[in-house]
């Protein structure tokens, strides 16, 4: 960051405003881009964010200004602005104790174990390259691609009562997509969508077999093109954990963002079916269901030491055993609902107001291997990586449809099928879940896509998940 | 900072944006953004490489930062391969300039028509306005430049969890009493939604789908359904259409329509977008979204569209049923 902390800490204490509790949350970003599309390279990329989101609270309002000039005049400027703005909020004010949490003295930094430099980009793009190659070989592959997104943040949050929280990250999301076309249909693989986004360096490549994936991206968009489609039935289902992830998040986090609880949602992104009242008694899902708020788990994407209000982050029961134990909300939210909640107050970058976000949100393991929850089935579906999804205002209906099938038939996996959907109802659903993963099969994924707020924030979000089983799912094809 | 093999696109973004989000009628956030974003295309031959960054308004600091970013994408491009697909206009009669006036209201007028009409009322969403700046230059001389003032007050009312009226006020001229009775008429809509419910079976059923339902289908459409590439690609949700396999109601009349001037004229590439791209005509694909690399790769004209050949301006047809006879031409189904 070309801006030191010291520097920002001087230029806002020469210009913040003694009467009135404020907090400054710097950012800088750095984003690299390599990618080959159809054997053509595309331009590659090198992208910088910097800026500082300034919040006043004052007269009985909060109110917040973003500028990208972090000099003592630009941030003069950016007071004085948010300080208006809470004086006009105020007057017309949400919340009757507007509150503006102060971040508490703390460090945090990604894990990296091969810096993203330590190969030079000729060497990785001629490594893409070839995949590339591999991945488009053949006739009737008719599109394909690969990727690497690589992202560096550093933040800083200054708070009038002098806590400073600072935290430094390294993130890779590798891509990698081919498709498929056969009497006039077309069906894509990918390498789990952009599912195997991580915390760190070129190490996640490795760990993620990034590098020897494309034969078999290939040959599944040819299996899959030219396999039946998924039969319709109410019938038991086993979901990989690429497609848990898709689960958990939109039937699990999002309507258990506390903001969106209250209410503030509802324009835009939705309200939820879960209220206030159901916390500590409401029966979520069946008594295999278990989920952490984590945000220590080393690598995963939203692994971090304090949310972008400063506050520090630690592990946290949200349903265990079934039962729905504690909401996804900041301070804030946790203030205008007396209730407790986690550190979750995020923002996509600089240049946006804090509100509830899923960070880390994952499924604990249980004790089944992978053939045991398949053992378990005489006849049903399997499916894997998430490719669409849908679901209501409230959260509580949904459709999501995966990239591949496997028949289950007698226990063991069996033909390949296209096109498999399965639609559901929140509570329901999880309450058929009977079969849980042991540890063996969980994995550590994300989506650096998580849309929510208005205006628009896209944020990363991790999830951890093993193998799950459920019964009585309503499964259908593509026809 | 150029050296005399190089040639340089750039764009700049720009925003100085409010944003106040209500819930039940009262402020929830309130605040502003200022941001200025460089986006700059450094070419030699048919190797290159992009970089952005935001410009501050301190002409060294900047100048340093752009001489940074100059240095790294140098080092970028010299490891990349020739772009087969690289495309950038050079002719400078596509220059342009589009001014706007600020006639936006202050925040205060925004809060005083809220707190007056919103009394009591379950009111949530979202006023956003400012000035949207967006400008195009190259070292062959090209220069484009579009800006405008204009605001977005888009909310729903709610009566109890889910029975909701949504609506919106946008434009480039406040005016104070028009809000206020879209806000009057949004409340009043509501105790439509009151009235005892009738549960829907599934079924078949005659349906009229007003403006903001049929939004939401081409919102859904947009994702790939309408550029070149996608169609190409296979991967396109309208690809029998596209194929010629089948077609649409012959009244359909579907196009991306930038006439009325909200959106600039230019692409980040510097090339021309027509008011107009007709993409379907009497039910049938006339056209297709063409971002200038897609146009190199399969041989035909671009039209400027954007890198992800998602339509900014889509405009359906009218037809021949006026607002006043929904309803009889409807006669017994659903009016969503």
């Amino acid at each position: 960051m070309p801006l030191s902390l010291e520097t920002l800490r001087d230029h806002v204490c020469g210009v913040a405003p003694t009467s009135v509790e404020w907090t400054v949350r710097a950012v800088a970003r750095r984003d690299e881009t390599i990618a080959v599309r159809r054997n053509a390279v595309e331009p590659v990329r090198s992208d910088e964010d910097e800026g500082a989101l300034v919040s006043v609270a004052a007269r009985g309002g909060v109110g917040f200004a973003g500028t990208v000039d972090l000099s003592r005049d630009g941030l003069g400027r950016a007071f004085a602005a948010a300080a208006d703005w809470a004086c006009r909020a105020g007057r017309l004010s949400l919340d009757p104790a507007p509150y503006l949490p102060q971040p508490v003295d703390g460090r945090y930094e990604s894990p990296v174990h091969r810096t993203w430099q330590s190969e030079s980009m000729g060497d990785k793009l001629m490594r893409l390259e070839g995949m590339s190659r591999i991945l488009g070989t053949g006739e009737d592959i008719v599109d394909w691609g690969v990727s690497l997104w690589r992202t560096e943040i550093e933040s800083f949050v200054i708070g009038s009562r002098g806590g400073t929280s600072r935290q430094r990250f390294d993130y890779l999301v590798p891509m990698m997509s081919a498709t498929a076309s056969w009497r006039g249909e077309s069906q894509t693989r990918t390498f789990g969508g952009h599912a195997r986004v991580r915390q760190g360096g070129l190490e996640v490549l490795t760990e993620v077999g990034f590098w020897d994936a494309a034969a078999g991206i290939r040959e599944r968009a040819r299996e899959l093109v030219r396999a039946p489609n998924c039969p319709s039935a109410a019938t038991s289902v086993v979901l990989a954990p690429d497609q848990m992830i898709l689960q958990i998040h939109e039937s699990i986090g999002h309507p258990l963002e506390l903001d969106r609880i209250l209410g503030d949602e509802r324009n835009y992104a939705g309200s939820s079916f879960v209220t206030p009242d159901m916390f500590g008694t409401y029966r979520y899902g069946s008594e295999y269901l278990n989920i952490d708020f984590d945000p220590t788990v080393a690598g995963e994407l939203a692994t971090y030491g304090f949310d972008d209000d400063g506050q520090p982050a630690e592990r946290t029961a949200i349903i265990r055993d079934g039962i729905l134990l504690r909401p996804l909300g900041g301070r804030r939210s946790q203030r205008r609902a007396a209730m407790s909640g986690v550190a979750n107050s995020r923002a996509a970058s600089w240049n946006r107001p804090t509100i509830d976000r899923i960070a880390n949100l994952n499924l604990a393991p249980g004790s089944a291997s992978l053939d045991d929850l398949i053992g378990g089935i005489e006849s049903g579906i399997y499916m894997e990586t998430n490719r669409s999804w849908s679901i209501d205002d409230a959260r509580n209906k949904f459709q999501f449809g995966c990239e591949l099938g496997r028949v289950i038939r007698d226990g063991v996996l069996a033909e390949v099928v296209k096109n498999p959907n399965y639609r559901g109802i929140s509570s329901t659903f999880w309450r058929s879940l009977d079969g849980v993963g042991a540890g063996s099969t969980v994995r550590v994924l994300g989506t650096p896509f998580c849309g929510k707020g208005e205006p628009n924030q896209i944020i990363r979000v991790g999830h951890a998940s093993p193998a799950c089983r459920f019964r009585d799912v309503d499964v259908f094809g593509g026809e | 900072m150029l050296r005399a093999d190089e040639v340089y696109t750039c764009q700049l973004r720009g925003e100085d944006s409010t944003f106040v989000r209500f819930n039940r009628g009262k402020v929830g956030q309130a605040g502003e953004v200022h941001q200025r974003q460089l986006d700059i295309d450094l070419i030699r031959g048919r190797r290159h490489a992009r970089g952005a960054y935001n410009t501050t308004g301190i002409l060294a600091a900047d100048l340093a930062r752009l001489a940074r970013l100059f240095d790294r994408l140098r080092e970028m491009r010299e490891a990349s391969s020739q772009d087969p697909l690289l495309d950038y206009n050079t002719d400078l009669a596509a220059s342009s300039e589009v001014l706007a006036e600020d006639r936006l209201p202050s925040g205060d007028a925004v809060l005083e028509v809220v707190a007056s009409v919103a009394q009591g009322a379950d009111l949530v969403g979202i006023y956003a306005s400012g000035g949207v700046h967006r400008g195009f230059a190259s070292s062959l001389g090209q220069r484009n430049w579009h800006s405008s003032f204009n605001f977005n007050f888009d909310w729903s009312v709610f009566e109890g969890s889910d029975a909701a009226v949504k609506s919106g006020y946008a434009g480039v001229d406040w005016a104070a009493d028009a809000v206020a009775e879209r806000i009057r008429r949004s409340r009043e809509d509501l105790r439509v939604l009151c009235q005892p419910r009738r549960r829907v079976a599934p079924g078949q059923y005659r349906v009229y789908l007003a403006p903001a339902a049929l939004n939401e289908v081409f919102s859904v459409l947009g994702w790939d359904g309408f550029g070149l590439r996608g169609w190409k690609a296979g991967t396109s949700p309208l690809q029998r259409l596209h194929n010629g396999e089948n077609h649409l109601d012959e009244r359909i009349e579907i196009s991306e329509d930038i006439g009325n001037g909200a959106a600039p004229r230019f692409d980040g590439s510097g090339f021309p977008r027509p008011d107009i791209v007709p993409l379907v005509r009497r039910g049938r694909v006339a056209g297709h979204l063409v971002s200038s690399r897609s146009g190199r790769e399969f041989g035909v004209p671009n039209n400027g569209a954007n890198p992800s050949e998602a339509p900014t301006s889509l405009d359906v047809g009218a037809g021949e049923i006026d607002s006043d006879s929904i309803l009889d031409r409807l006669h017994t189904g659903l009016l969503v």
